[in-house]
């Protein structure tokens, strides 16, 4: 395939993975209305089998070529300049995004594979009840299953390394994608002395709500404790 | 008498394509700030020659920025740290008493070192040769309006055929991608209505990049920053889309 073909289809692929976060982030916001919300939420994805397989092959397929595409970008670009400079300086104004998105994106993959052990498949996997105790307004302690709310929650309240690498990741993703959005759009031609400009403050800005949006439900579940559960896991 | 300078360079010395080379030490003293940097080298060369010793190679052709034959990179900038302009336009002024300077050759599989800092560049002429040149009627001049260029094209093109081919570009990259010069080569030719009628421009340039072991553009616009000629990467975009239309084009036709 010709260089620029493979970084048209790097850069389509990377703008679809886009859409979907935006999905996910929109489904992520349940969380913020308690139980009850977000497992509905997740119930009612789960429903639409066996449709949603379509939807996770589809998904599985655009991660598969993204990162199969970055590899091969990424190792034809070493083999380009087999003799390193012994002096480097950084010219241009360009961020440091740009020059580290091989690196970002494995550690994204990383994230993704434990993301599917602890969330996606969690159930299927672990076989694991999303007990939560919690402490009732009245004084009295009760335990019981919270489902995949549950699970998230326990995750996020108690187990201070876990939000950490969550919330590092995240803020790995938005920084992935304040390159990338600007990137695809020039890789597909898109140049414009007033609009260009603004295409890259937009890319930084997406990148930043990614960061920020999804961080903050983690943080919301670890820092206010909303259901007031006292311990979780099993 | 003007101001002199000391400086202390590490050159890359390398007798030949074959035979690793390493960095060796020169004691620049007593050098004129308004000396180029060219003129510094040829100075050290004296010296060198003085001393029966093998003088540095550098290419160096017209000495004033217009035919794209010297270059090479010093602590890290293609052309030396002055912007928007060629080694030979860079003057010893622009560096301060006491200076290190790591004078390196171009860096890239597609330009391998011939001797010291020179490299062959010939792989930008055989992607010219794939699809850079557009075809033109010889005889007489004919009458200026005869094709209309509007002039936001004409004014892009030139700004576009001020490109020297001189791998700055390629040097600059940090994955030794050759896409300045080519988008540079599109927009020059492309956007004229004499070039607009070979087809398949791009798609030939980009086999030939290809094939040549440039890099892929990951749009860190290094080369735009060091570029002589301040080439534009919207040149780059312009080359992507057309690689695009081009292509879809191609395929209806196959």
């Amino acid at each position: 395939m010709q260089s620029i073909c493979k970084k048209q289809l790097l850069g389509l692929t990377g703008l679809l993975l886009v859409g979907f976060l935006g999905g996910h982030l929109g489904g992520n916001l349940f969380l913020f209305g308690g139980a009850d919300s977000f497992n509905g939420y997740a119930q009612h994805l789960a429903n639409l089998r066996p449709g949603l397989l379509l939807i996770e092959g589809a998904l599985g397929l655009l991660f598969i070529t993204h990162i199969i595409t970055a590899l091969n970008v990424w190792f034809e670009n070493q083999a380009a300049r087999p003799i390193k400079y012994i002096a480097t300086n950084q010219n241009s104004e360009q961020s440091l995004a740009s020059k580290t998105m091989p690196y970002t994106g494995l550690f994204i993959l990383l994230y993704l594979i434990w993301h599917l052990f602890n969330y996606t498949y969690a159930f299927g996997i672990n076989h694991q009840p999303g007990l939560l105790t919690i402490k009732l307004p009245n004084g009295t302690v009760e335990t019981k299953d919270f489902g995949l709310y549950g699970i998230v929650y326990a995750s996020f309240k108690f187990s201070i390394l876990n939000t950490l690498f969550y919330v590092i990741a995240m803020c790995v993703i938005g920084f992935h994608i304040s390159h990338g959005f600007a990137s695809a759009l020039q890789t597909f031609g898109f140049s414009h002395k007033k609009y260009t400009p603004i295409v890259e403050k937009l890319s930084k800005l997406i990148g930043l709500i990614v960061a920020v949006a999804f961080s903050s439900i983690a943080l919301y579940i670890l820092i206010f404790n909303p259901i007031n559960a006292i311990s979780g896991g099993n | 008498m003007s101001k002199t300078i000391n400086l202390t360079l590490k050159v890359w010395r390398q007798a030949g394509a074959d035979t690793p080379g390493k960095l060796e030490t020169y004691n620049a003293t007593n050098i004129d700030v308004e000396m180029s940097f060219l003129e510094m080298l040829d100075v050290i060369n004296e010296e060198i020659a003085l001393d029966d010793g093998d003088p540095i190679a550098f290419d160096n052709d017209c000495r004033e920025g217009i035919c794209g034959t010297c270059g090479v990179v010093v602590n890290g900038s293609p052309h030396g740290p002055q912007k928007s302009t060629t080694l030979c336009q860079l003057h010893m002024r622009k560096f301060n008493d006491g200076d290190t300077l790591i004078i390196e050759p171009w860096r890239a599989k597609a330009f391998p070192v011939i001797k010291d800092l020179v490299v062959d560049r010939s792989a930008l002429d055989r992607i010219s040769q794939a699809g850079g040149y557009t075809g033109v009627k010889t005889g007489q001049a004919p009458e200026a309006h005869t094709i209309a260029v509007p002039k936001a094209d004409s004014d892009k093109a030139m700004d576009a055929a001020a490109c020297i081919g001189c791998g700055a570009c390629v040097a600059a990259c940090p994955n030794a991608s050759a896409m300045l010069y080519v988008g540079a080569k599109v927009s020059h030719l492309g956007l004229l209505p004499q070039g607009k009628l070979d087809c398949d421009r791009v798609i030939n340039m980009v086999n030939q990049m290809d094939a040549e072991g440039f890099g892929n553009c990951t749009n860190t616009y290094e080369c735009e920053a060091t570029c002589p000629k301040d080439i534009n990467v919207s040149n780059i975009a312009r080359m992507n889309r057309t690689h695009l239309v081009e292509k879809i084009i191609q395929r209806k036709n196959s």
